[in-house]
């Protein structure tokens, strides 16, 4: 459904995507996971045809964005970063408004409304200024208005920004239901757990460039499959700790990390016990203690070597 | 051209601007606030009842005959008679006449008494407008009084008798001639360079403020599309109106309807004020509105692709609409302005568009008449479209 082939997009000096490479089938719900800046809006606005690429390619079902940007136009939804809603209007209003931009009219519209409105839980707020609706609920309308005409594809552009977690919820059952139905969806996000639990494949991006691609479990094993442990002791007893630690079985990496010991092993859980009898054993106690399984934070940090909130 | 898409983007801002309630204030309620209030002020309504109307007499025979025919005039409460001091020019007297602030002008020439003296015929001038009721009453006093006059000068007094002989003598061939010319809004040429005069405050106040507010809702919009542009609003409507130039229509005409209708409703309403209308053609009155309209909204949009923020598309909307408004001749007549300031007014639509009402309304200009202003609205139209569509292009590429 998605192809996009060696994509460029400069803004002066800074290369806001460099040399972009992924493909997203149909039906699939795909996540561009990156921080701020990374250049996911961007490359979704070089998809939508709303920015010419400076160099490669990019194809939406079949059509090249830059060579047919109305037939693509025409198969994608695109539901912006901000509440590109009017406020002083109603949730029927935005509906109607870009559903005439769209071609619709007369019952057909009304039923797309109808149908939008209940998909969003929005049907008793139809006839209600957006002005006088919660965050979440001006979220959904958001959504909805890029579904208004039935796309094939979804992009969706951190529609999570700014909103509680159970609206947030509510966000993520709504795009899985709507993928259910056999929509497309181009998920972009700063949010790990987002793209962990919605998305089918993620692509991790950074400064432009894609860092890893793959499911969620490929990603995890290109980190290697370990846990990590991190424990806080006594200073005069971390060298020690961290010499008897590295002789274990299964434990790959035993060493000092920002004042921590920190020791990566095949499974945490089982180290603990262990752990903790031979620091009793030495008259220590364990005054912090951390087990990180592997996701795709540690990937991240790996690859990027920043958190992703930073 | 997608009409779909153009009537959708109409239909937004129609629903944008029905959607706050407080706009019917200023589309209407506040144009014809002060529509009234400036209109008393500027005359008519304010100090009571309105004095007669002027007319003008220019009496260079200064003789016992001219005298006996000013003495003869004078006396009617429809009309009062103003001497003139000097001679001064029969043009100018004719243009005051069709400038609508005077009734009436009446020309003695030097060589009227003498004429008269020798029995050789004498040519009076009458300049009026007759379409208004106190002129006809001048022309009826005056040709009383001429008839008077020859019995006079024929030596025989009027109340003496009929003499029914010398009456058919002096019918058939009057040694006192009338030449009458009528101008305003039937008569006269139209001279283009002449500003006009009005004789209510309310013919300035009805047209020059309905145009003032339209222009002012008009720039008030510029905010909503920088709004639009910021919430992101405008990328979606981009996406979906396909083509940018197809937008940039929609958001052209959306005001422009909005406009037309605040125009026909304040045009409407004043007609009910006292002496209000708008002369004798309908196609310079819709022309005029439509151009001046669709020049306000391509001015708003071309507005609106230079201000980044809210507040700058307030203060340079209201910035604008101010400027072009009491530079153009609507806050008060042009006549009351230097002549410099005039020339000033007509490179501006608001002084090109209230113009044209003066035109029409003073001195019943129509189409042809107003060609030269309609001409000029029309190009400021097409340089203003020209310069929105392609800073909107930029703005939304």
């Amino acid at each position: 459904m998605i192809r996009v082939s060696n994509l460029v997009k400069s803004f002066g000096d800074l290369r806001a995507v460099d040399d972009l490479s992924f493909a997203v089938g149909p039906g699939e719900i795909f996540g561009l996971l990156g921080p701020n800046g990374a250049g996911k809006t961007t490359t979704i606005s070089v998809l939508s045809t709303l920015l010419p690429a400076d160099a490669g390619s990019a194809s939406v079902c079949g059509h090249d964005v830059a060579a047919e940007p109305g037939a693509v136009r025409r198969r994608i939804g695109v539901v912006p970063q901000e509440l590109a809603l009017y406020e002083e209007l109603t949730a029927e209003q935005n509906l109607a408004t870009f559903g005439q931009l769209y071609g619709l009219s007369g019952p057909r519209l009304k039923s797309r409304i109808g149908e939008l409105l209940e998909l969003a839980e929005l049907a008793e707020h139809a006839r209600r200024p957006v002005k006088g609706f919660s965050g979440g609920m001006k979220r959904r309308l958001n959504i909805m208005l890029g579904l208004v005409h039935a796309p094939e594809i979804l992009f969706l552009d951190e529609p999570t920004v700014g909103i509680d977690a159970q609206a947030r919820s509510r966000i993520l059952d709504l795009i899985r239901s709507m993928n259910a139905r056999g929509l497309t969806v181009l998920y972009t996000t700063h949010y790990l757990e987002e793209a962990e639990h919605l998305c089918d494949r993620i692509g991790v991006i950074d400064h432009g460039r894609l860092a890893a691609l793959g499911d969620k479990e490929e990603l995890i094993r290109q980190i290697g499959e370990h846990d990590v442990v991190r424990v806080q002791v006594p200073a005069a007893a971390l060298a020690p700790a961290a010499a008897a630690a590295a002789a274990w079985p299964d434990v790959t990496f035993a060493d000092l990390r920002r004042g921590k010991l920190e020791i990566h092993c095949r499974d945490g859980a089982a180290l603990l016990p262990r752990l903790q009898a031979e620091l009793s054993a030495g008259g220590l106690g364990l005054d912090q203690l951390e087990v990180i399984r592997p996701n795709l934070e540690s990937l991240y940090l790996k690859i990027t070597g920043r958190a992703l909130r930073e | 051209m997608n009409t779909g898409v153009i009537q959708a983007l109409v239909t937004l801002h129609v629903r944008q601007v029905v959607a706050d309630r407080s706009n019917l204030f200023w589309l209407f309620g506040m144009p014809l606030m002060f529509t009234v209030l400036m209109g008393m002020i500027f005359g008519d309504m304010g100090g009571g009842a309105p004095e007669a109307p002027e007319v003008t007499v220019y009496d260079e025979s200064r003789g016992p005959a001219s005298g006996a025919l000013i003495a003869a005039l004078g006396g009617h409460e429809n009309y009062r008679i103003v001497v003139a001091d000097s001679a001064g020019s029969w043009d100018l007297a004719r243009s005051l006449v069709d400038a609508g602030r005077r009734t009436a002008s009446l020309h003695i020439p030097a060589a009227f008494d003498a004429n008269l003296a020798l029995g050789l015929p004498a040519a009076l001038s009458l300049a009026y407008d007759p379409d208004r009721a106190s002129a006809q009453t001048v022309r009826t006093a005056l040709e009383e009084a001429v008839l008077r006059l020859e019995f006079l000068s024929a030596g025989r007094r009027a109340e003496a008798g009929f003499d029914e002989a010398r009456f058919d003598s002096i019918w058939r061939d009057p040694r006192i001639t009338l030449e009458v010319r009528t101008l305003g809004r039937l008569g006269g040429e139209p001279q283009p360079s002449a500003l006009t005069g009005f004789t209510s405050g309310f013919q300035h106040t009805g047209p020059s403020y309905t145009l003032m507010f339209v222009l002012m809702f008009m720039l008030m919009s510029v905010r909503d599309v920088v709004t639009q542009r910021r919430n992101g609003t405008l990328r979606r409507l981009r996406l979906a109106a396909a083509s940018p130039w197809l937008l940039a229509t929609g958001l052209f005409l959306g005001p422009l309807a909005v406009g037309l209708v605040q125009a026909a409703v304040l045009l409407g309403l004043n007609l009910l004020l006292p002496g209000m209308d708008y002369g004798g053609s309908p196609g310079a009155l819709v022309l005029t509105m439509v151009l001046f309209t669709a020049v306000s909204s391509a001015l708003a949009l071309c507005v609106a692709t230079f201000c980044r923020t809210p507040g700058q598309a307030d203060g340079l909307g209201m910035t604008a609409s101010m400027l072009l408004a009491s530079l153009g001749g609507l806050w008060w007549p042009l006549e009351v302005v230097p002549g410099f300031m005039q020339k000033i007014a007509m490179a501006l639509p608001t002084g090109q568009a209230v113009t044209i009402f003066h035109n029409m309304i003073g001195r019943g200009w129509g189409l042809a008449g107003n060609a030269a202003h309609l001409a000029a609205l029309a190009g400021m139209l097409a340089v203003l479209l020209v310069l929105a569509a392609a800073r909107f292009r930029r703005l939304v590429d």
